[in-house]
């Protein structure tokens, strides 16, 4: 499994926190407060203060239930769990601007060619619009934050594969492998959420 | 199908390139998250008890304090003590704020005022003007019933906040750019000599400059010129008129005023005279000592908000050692003697009443005891040119930051080379002391009982990294509110504090300001020039911050451009609008933090610009901050401008904090109400004991609260009265407290060799395991001790932790009334 390492590294901040020490909050920011910050903001719109309060509150909870991780999913994708919950709570209480709404009102033959991301070429004006740069950020945030992290790497700061590798203290091959596997995840998740408008749950 | 890699890259970087836009979380919610994230990790999760009492800390002192330091600073009220000054003839002057209003000297007639301080206040009555000399750059002659303020914050850079009544301001060579604000517009003044006026002439205010010399414009945008020797008029930052020499106006106003409110009216012959109380003292010298040539007797008012305590110093020169005072406004009073060689004497509860003769006082005079101690930076190095004072011999509420001598009549002292200080006559009692030094962010002692003649050896302060608040000051209209004064006041939720501490600096010709060396807190900001102009009952609007060591932090007064404009209406029950009451809005989820408030006006009409959307609960009272209640909740949505109306709870809880042994009141009391929702019981307002122990909470709807009394003076444990049961048509109900005596815990946390650990978080929790803050962190301090009083007796268990070491706790059973010491020693985790 790619994901033992990430796991026994959570379980290490998992007992640093349990056990009360102060500068695991530090940790577990510098590791968690952006890949949650983003999954929450795309899926509760752009109200900076109901994200920050949402995160907050997430973490406090996280806190609160920390020594029920156990290590079996990743640290993130248990902190989604949790955010996932407070969010559905807090679509009840109100109903913000969201990726939800932004796809309501995308133009389907947008939808159809985002869908086809894997198979087509994507015209110029399709980059241009909004709902694609919400998918393209919708998506990352949905991903493990492994392969979101190493597609930033590689499309966004440009590294080469054997910068990643060294960065990673990994062999080239196995960040090949990783790339690989996150880009079709993307791919997948990318024409999920165009096809099912708002699918984000 | 297999997907074609080979499409799905280019489509990857085509997408990562043009259609990628990160969201990351801002620096300070992260700085915010981190902190409650370490203080939820070092100790157990703080009960709804602990969340109750830092809202209503929070929100009790916030909004109080805020509207304190408007009041005092600011407020009509700050005309009032002058105006008796002023009604012997003679100009009077003070240095900053914060300082006491004196009657120039005659040196000072004849040669003029010496701006020595950064920031001089200046008042002129009728028939006479006063000169101030500035250095070698030029000289200001303020006239006819002048009000001003002089800020020297740079060289060369002076700025002039004309109130009302008119100056004459000469400037000898050119710089830096001088600018006089008034109410309705901004002179610069380049060069040469200009006259300003500030009128108020049939209920309408105008500024009318006339340049005599030199160069000179009026701020705006387009930046006006003055023409020497033609007279300009100007309205609301506009020229209205622009003339040459007009014989018919006159020069100076028959009665110049811009925001004279507060200031008194002649009284008719036919108004009776008031009430008045007088004092007579003698000073009781120690054996062999000889009474004083001079003396200083400050006296204090004990008031209630809106009324605010203002020291009035009074000098004597008798060599009995006996001073008279009359005219003084019957209440309870605090009075100071101050004189070389002793401590400063003070009493703190003197009824003076009027009829039956005046008060007789005896204040006995003593040297009192030295205390020495050290000054130290957050990194244990010793601090030279610290300012250290008693806050409790200090006469006053409000003690600025940037000190650079120690207030009048204060037991002060400045730290040496070493970091060392000492006080040489500090009166026998319970002392503060707090260390201040530009560059670094004031620090306090513990509190220190001198009353068993017993000083401690020596007392430390450390001096914290100074933190800043910084933005931009707008008027409503968006334009910069140049000269705006910003005060960054620290909330004192331990309410150990004599003195309330607070920054200050005017804003600059583009409305940005900067308050320096801020030790990190909690803190309200407001600008107090705002609401100064639209009489007693306006206020200005306030924002909580919170500050961290070393950290900048952003607030922009009244807001960013951003957001939703909230325009409110305030209506009582039967649809009256409530005018002159306080609006606060809380967003919800933030537990009583990033709050605003301001008053309604007339037809209840209120605003909040630059709202996030969001849920807001929505607090009114009408006391200032002293009180306020719960109205409802508002969904702001993200638009422009939108319209809501609050309607006001009817009904009006009364009653009594008293102490259950002697049935008399508690003053100060804080009383937090709470109603019952379907999550529970929530916080939804508070109220503060009046001198006699009383309090009233107004304004609550229909629905059932219990309500708690946490009292801040003795050590009296906290009281919960719940089962309250308010109806739609209610209009009163009466609730009483009778506290009992609750007990003084001392933790001291140290490691396994014995030595302290400074800052470890320490969590009380009561005998149903309910964690109970006693202050918004609950750290130790440099002595690795932190004492809190008001402990209800019972079992408790204390417990302590820090990174570097296992957390600890110990249990014990705390009687009434007596002070308890426990030490928890902390493994390291090692």
């Amino acid at each position: 499994m790619f994901h033992e390492g990430l796991h026994t590294r959570d379980i290490v901040l998992r007992d640093r926190i349990l056990a009360g020490e102060r500068a695991a909050a530090e940790v577990l920011l510098s590791e968690h407060l952006d890949p949650l910050y983003q999954f929450v903001h795309w899926r509760l719109g752009d109200d900076v203060h109901g994200v920050e309060d949402l995160v907050q509150d997430t973490f406090l909870a996280a806190l609160q239930k920390m020594d029920g991780f156990d290590g079996r999913s990743s640290l993130h994708t248990w902190l989604c769990g949790i955010a996932k919950n407070k969010i559905r709570g807090a679509r009840r209480i109100r109903a913000p601007r969201s990726l939800q709404d932004a796809l309501e009102e995308a133009d389907p033959e947008i939808d159809r060619i985002l869908a086809e991301v894997a198979r087509e070429p994507l015209p110029d004006h399709v980059l241009e619009r909004k709902e694609t740069r919400e998918l393209v950020g919708a998506t990352l945030s949905s991903l493990p934050s492994e392969y979101a992290r190493a597609l930033v790497e590689k499309y966004v700061e440009g590294l080469s594969v054997s910068q990643i590798a060294k960065s990673r203290g990994k062999g080239e091959k196995a960040v090949e492998s990783l790339l690989t596997r996150a880009r079709t995840a993307f791919a997948r998740v990318f024409e999920l959420l165009a096809k099912k408008r708002g699918g984000l749950e | 199908m297999k997907p074609a890699a080979s499409v799905l890259e280019v489509n990857l970087e085509r997408l990562f390139a043009r259609a990628y836009a990160p969201v990351l979380a801002s620096p300070t919610f992260r700085a915010r998250l981190l902190r409650t994230l370490e203080l939820g990790i070092a100790g157990p999760k703080p009960g709804r008890q602990a969340v109750r009492w830092r809202v209503a800390a929070a929100m009790v002192v916030g909004l109080g304090t805020a509207l304190l330091a408007w009041r005092l600073l600011h407020g009509p009220d700050a005309v009032g003590s002058v105006e008796n000054l002023l009604a012997a003839g003679r100009p009077v002057v003070r240095e900053g704020p914060a300082g006491a209003w004196r009657p120039i000297s005659d040196d000072e007639i004849r040669s003029g005022i010496e701006l020595g301080r950064p920031t001089l206040e200046l008042a002129t009555p009728r028939d006479s003007t006063a000169q101030v000399r500035l250095g070698s750059a030029g000289r200001l002659e303020a006239q006819a019933e002048s009000r001003l303020s002089i800020d020297s914050p740079a060289q060369g850079a002076l700025v002039v906040a004309l109130e009302r009544g008119a100056i004459a301001l000469e400037r000898y060579a050119a710089g830096e750019t001088w600018r006089v604000s008034t109410s309705e517009g901004s002179i610069l003044l380049d060069r040469g000599a200009i006259e300003i006026a500030c009128l108020e002439l049939r209920g309408s205010r105008e500024m009318r400059a006339r340049l005599r010399s030199g160069a000179a414009a009026i701020d705006g945008d387009p930046r006006t010129e003055l023409v020497p020797g033609r007279e300009v008029l100007v309205q609301g930052g506009m020229l209205v008129v622009d003339r040459g020499l007009d014989p018919s106006v006159p020069q100076l106003p028959e009665r110049s005023s811009a925001g004279t409110t507060g200031v008194s009216e002649p009284q008719g012959s036919g108004t009776a005279a008031p009430a008045t109380a007088s004092l007579r003292g003698s000073l009781v010298m120690p054996a062999e000592a000889k009474p004083p040539d001079l003396f200083t007797v400050v006296l204090l008012r004990r008031e209630r908000l809106p009324e605010v305590s203002r020291p009035d110093p009074r000098i004597f020169r008798d060599t009995q050692g006996s001073f008279a005072i009359d005219g003084l406004r019957p209440g309870t009073w605090s009075v100071f003697v101050r004189a070389d060689g002793f401590a400063v004497w003070q009493t703190r509860d003197l009824e003076l009443r009027s009829g039956g003769g005046a008060t007789e006082l005896r204040a006995v005079l003593d040297t009192g005891l030295a205390i020495r101690g050290r000054v130290i930076d957050p990194d244990g190095r010793p601090v030279e040119g610290a300012i250290v004072l008693s806050e409790d011999d200090t006469p006053s509420q409000l003690l600025p930051l940037g000190l650079d001598a120690p207030p009048q009549g204060s037991a002060a002292a400045t730290s040496d080379s070493e970091g060392a200080f000492e006080i040489a006559h500090l009166r026998r009692g319970r002392h503060l002391l707090r260390a201040t030094r530009a560059g670094l962010g004031a620090g306090w002692s513990e509190p220190i009982d001198l009353s068993k003649g017993d000083p401690p050896e020596s007392v430390a302060i450390r001096l914290a990294r100074p933190g800043a608040v910084e933005g931009q000051v707008a008027r409503d209209d968006g334009a910069p509110w140049s000269g705006a004064f910003v005060v960054a006041s620290l909330l004192d939720t331990t309410f150990e504090h004599a003195c309330m501490t607070y920054g200050h600096v005017a804003a600059d010709a583009e409305g940005r300001f900067a308050i320096e060396d801020l030790p990190p807190g909690l803190y309200v900001v407001l600008n107090v020039s705002e609401g100064r102009d639209q009489g007693p009952t306006a206020s200005p609007r306030v924002q909580q911050v919170h500050i961290e060591a070393g950290v900048r932090t952003r607030v922009d007064l009244p807001g960013g451009s951003q957001g939703t404009t909230l325009e409110g209406t305030l209506l009582a029950s039967d649809a009256r609008p409530l005018a002159g009451c306080d609006v606060t809005l809380v967003p919800k989820r933030r537990q009583g933090a990033d709050w605003k408030s301001t008053r309604s006006r007339e037809g209840g009409r209120f605003d909040f610009p630059s709202l996030s959307p969001g849920t807001y609960a929505v607090y009114v009272g009408e006391s200032l901050g002293a009180e306020f209640a719960l109205q409802c909740e508002i969904e702001v949505p993200a638009v422009p401008v939108f319209r809501s109306t609050v309607r006001a709870g009817l009904c009006a809880l009364r009653g009594g904090v008293l102490d259950a042994r002697s049935g008399a009141g508690l003053p100060g009391s804080v009383i937090v109400l709470e109603v019952q929702t379907d999550a529970g019981f929530v916080f939804a307002g508070k109220s503060v004991a009046s001198g006699e122990g009383l309090y009233v909470l107004r304004f609550l709807p229909a629905g059932s609260y219990r309500i708690t009394a946490y009292p801040t003076t003795g050590r009296f444990g906290l009281e919960t009265v719940g089962g309250i049961e308010i109806g739609a048509s209610d209009t009163e109900t009466v609730r009483d407290f009778s506290l009992h005596p609750g007990a003084v815990l001392v933790v001291r946390v140290a490691d396994s060799t014995g030595k302290p650990v400074v800052g470890a978080s320490v969590r009380f929790l009561d005998a149903n395991d309910l964690a109970v803050a006693f202050s918004p962190d609950d750290v130790t301090d440099a002595s690795g001790t932190l004492r809190v009083q008001g402990v209800k007796p019972g079992r408790w268990t204390v417990r302590a932790s820090r990174e570097r070491f296992k957390p600890a706790s110990t249990t014990l059973d705390l009687v009434a009334e007596e002070e308890r010491a426990v030490e928890i020693i902390l493994p390291s985790s090692d």
